[in-house]
Parts: structure tokens; sequence; C-alpha cells
């Protein structure tokens, strides 16, 4: 049967006997997708670089028997060697990855998504790999996925939020807080709530970077607390960043 | 399977045969009948080896290869290089070098490369057996032999920040285009290994 091409991300593969693959792939037109990629292991002319989460290129793609399908072959169109030459960069891109494949429903395609994940892959595996970039593909896959949180009206009754020093900010009930509403909440500074403006509104993640590392935590430790009241388990790339040797300037993912 | 296949000697066997890597159902049946055709001597000698190889194989208590108890025949070997240790992710690696016959140092076995989303990190590698090696002065290389992917490459990076200020020469085996192929047929991230990792002429 008559394959079809598409733009592709290897997100995860796992061994399906002696040498082939089952490769899970996100693209932009058909959503994610579980394909069976045979003699994958051994293949050097189909899977010519192997088959390594986040990796991008152009994927041939066949019904096979039954709901199967195929993964004939995958071309690698971004140099993905880099990943391995650096820890932090490693578990960045196993984060990406594990993180959209626990949240992304099958087959439901959206190519903001798509796009978003080969941003946030090009800009940690291209250059200088920084959490930041993380927690702007954070809020684009929130996006993607309905779950955006409020950051200028509060998130039960829409009333605008003053800006003051700091705002409430409840992850899990859904962003900014008013007055009214803001019992029990969290402080959020007004830098990381700024901070968390600028990153959805698409800008560039290293205009932060100089940011206090306070700010930053902050930023993660918000968005994060939104990302994690929607998995059903902990990541294991996050147990994995954990257990590393400390870069110097390397936040949590 | 119905009751009937499972006390069937002949199904039995070649059920337990398909568990066995690379073993698909019609293989196992033609391995199962031609036990059934064998000498018994030699179907004897088989079974006992098969059971031995679990009952008798252990690792190496030093290089964490598999032997049959204590210390394997290499870690043993007083002819060999003990300054310098190889690093390789599994057995089968450490036989695939042995063949070339051009090492003569030791070995050590992680059992795994770093993998994030196989839940592998460091502390499920036999990485500190590999630090306690490295006390005292007598290893003055290690040659990191993990496979040229993205995990393999990893678990190098990992090993050479955690075994440089150990005053240990750290080195990775060569990568790039394959011996006898074609350079216009590689892929551009081999291409790509294969420029970085070049050398003077
Ligand atoms: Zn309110
Ligand atoms: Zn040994």
């Amino acid at each position: 049967m008559q394959s079809q091409s598409t733009p592709a991300v290897i997100l995860r593969t796992r061994p399906l006997g002696e040498a082939d693959l089952i490769a899970i792939v996100l693209t932009p037109e058909q959503g994610k997708l579980e394909t069976a990629a045979a003699r994958a292991r051994n293949s050097k002319k189909r899977f010519a670089g192997g088959l390594s989460p986040g990796m991008r290129g152009v994927a041939a793609i066949a019904r096979g028997r039954g709901a199967l399908l195929r993964l004939e072959s995958f071309d690698a169109t971004a140099a993905h060697a880099p990943v391995g030459a650096d820890l932090t960069r490693f578990a960045y891109v196993a984060y990406l990855c594990e993180l959209t494949d626990e949240l992304v429903l099958a087959r439901h395609p959206d190519p903001e998504l798509f796009a978003a994940l080969c941003l946030a892959l090009e800009q940690v595996i291209g250059g200088a790999p920084q959490a930041l970039q993380l927690r702007q593909y954070e809020l684009a896959l929130l996006r993607c996925l309905g779950l955006s949180p409020a950051l200028t009206s509060c998130c039960v009754c829409g009333s605008e939020v003053g800006s003051e020093d700091s705002a409430a900010f409840d992850g899990p009930r859904g962003g900014v807080l008013c007055l009214e509403h803001e019992r029990g909440a969290p402080r959020l500074p007004a830098a990381a709530l700024a901070a968390i403006q600028h990153l959805e509104a698409g800008g560039d993640p290293a205009a932060l970077a100089s940011a206090p590392a306070g700010v930053r935590r902050a930023v993660r430790d918000a968005i994060q607390s939104i990302v994690r009241s929607h998995l059903r388990r902990p990541l294991h790339a996050q147990a994995f960043f954990a257990a590393l040797p400390r870069d110097a300037g390397a936040e949590g993912v | 399977m119905t009751g009937d296949d499972a006390q069937n000697p002949l199904q039995r066997l070649a059920a337990l045969l398909t568990r066995l890597p690379g073993i698909g159902e019609k293989t196992a049946m033609r391995l199962a009948l031609s036990l059934v055709k064998a000498d018994g001597d030699y179907v004897a000698a088989l079974a006992d080896a098969i059971a031995g190889v679990h009952r008798q194989l252990g690792l190496c208590e030093v290089c964490f290869d598999l032997c049959t108890g204590g210390a394997c025949e290499r870690c043993r070997d007083r002819r060999r290089d003990h300054g310098i240790i190889c690093v390789v992710a599994q057995p089968q690696d450490r036989m695939a070098i042995e063949r070339t016959g051009a090492y003569h140092g030791l070995y050590h076995v992680l059992h795994g490369v770093l993998d994030p989303l196989g839940g592998v990190g460091p502390d499920e590698l036999r990485v500190k057996e590999l630090l306690r090696r490295l006390q005292g002065d007598s290893v003055r290389e290690v040659i990191v032999a993990t496979s040229p992917n993205v995990e393999g490459d990893a678990t190098a990076v990992y090993l050479a920040k955690l075994l440089r200020p150990l005053g240990v020469q750290v080195s990775r085996i060569a990568s790039g285009v394959a011996v006898g192929g074609e350079l216009e047929y590689a892929d551009m991230n081999t291409l790509n290994r294969a420029l970085a990792d070049r050398r003077a002429l």
C-alpha cells in the first residue's frame, strides 16, 4: 500500500521483538500516532540515523494490517547528535517528548502544537538549552489543550487583577485570583507573572535569562503546578534530571 | 492453546521456545521437531547446558561481565594491561571488542545506558562500581565504548564528567562513516559525526 510522507517528531520508542520498534510519533495533520517500525534496530537505510526521542524529520507512514500503522522510513531533517553531547540537553529533550506524549491524546491533530514542539526542540538542540524554553513550551501545550492559566483577570470571576508587587496565583484552580477569591492562594512575585506573560505572548525566553534565580524558580513552580495537576504520574525525565550531577546554571525541568 | 495442546510435549516445548528473542512460532516448531529426531545424548547435553547457564553464570565481582563465580578470566589474567579499562553497555559489546583481538586491557560492563524515558538513570547502571575500581592509581585510562547513538553518547559524557576529576584519562571510541560504505549514502547525523571526529593525516 502507498505510504504517506509527513513531517514528524519521534516522541518515544519501545522494542517490539528482536529487531522491530514501536515508535510514537507526533505529526501536524494526523496528531499523535503509534506506528510499528519493522527492522528499525538494524536497517541502516530506512532509519539511517536511528529513531530517538526528539528527532525531527520526514516519516513515511502506511496503513498496515488492521488499525496498525507502519513506519516505513524516517529521514532526520535536523541535526540530532548534539542531544547526546550535553546532559542537560539530553534530559530537556526527554522531558519535552514525555510531557507531550503524556498530555496529548492520540489522533487529535494540532498543527500549532506540532510547531510549538519543533520550536522548543530547535531551541534546546540547536542552541544553549535553557529551562525557560521548557516553560514556554509548557504554556504553548496548555494553550493547545485549552488549559491556559488566567494571567490578567481572576480565574474565578474574571475581574481585573491589580498590579502589586505580587499576585495570588493558584495553578490547579486556573491562574491569578482577585482579592475576593484569593483565600489561601500562593503569592507569585510580579516579576514572575510578567515573565510568564512574556513567554505566553511568544517572547524570546533568552530575554529573561538574566532574571534573578528566584524569579525563574517561581515561574517554573507556577507553571508546573498546572502541568502536574493534569499528569497521571510523575515524569521519568524529571526523576532522571534530578539524578544528574548539577551543572552550574541548569535549572530543574 | 487447548488443554490437549498444553499436554502435548511438542507443543509445550515450542511454546517455551517462542519466548526466546528472534524465535517465531514456525521456527520454534522446527527446532522442537529437530529435537524429537535428535540423538538422545545430544538432547541431554543441551538440556544440561541450558540449566547450567542459568545456575552457574553470575556476574564478575570486578567488571560485572558474565562469569562463573568470583572474578572472570580476563580480570584474573596478569598478562592483560590492568591500567586500562574499556567500559561497555552490555556483555555482547565486550564480546565484540574481544573478537577484534586488538584490545588487551580490562573491561567494565555497565548493564545499560542512560535512558530518561526508560527510567534508567546513573543509579541503575554499574557506575559506583566503576568509580570504586578507579580508587588508587593503578588505572590510567578509561575507554568509553558505548554505542554511537544519543543514549550511548550521553552515557559517555556523564562518565567523562565523573571520571576526569579523578585524574584518569578518558577517551571515547571513534565513529563515523562505516568502513566499506559509500559517503553519498551516509545520513546527515553520521556525516556530522564523521566530520566532528576527524583526525590529522
Ligand atoms: Zn475573583
Ligand atoms: Zn571481570
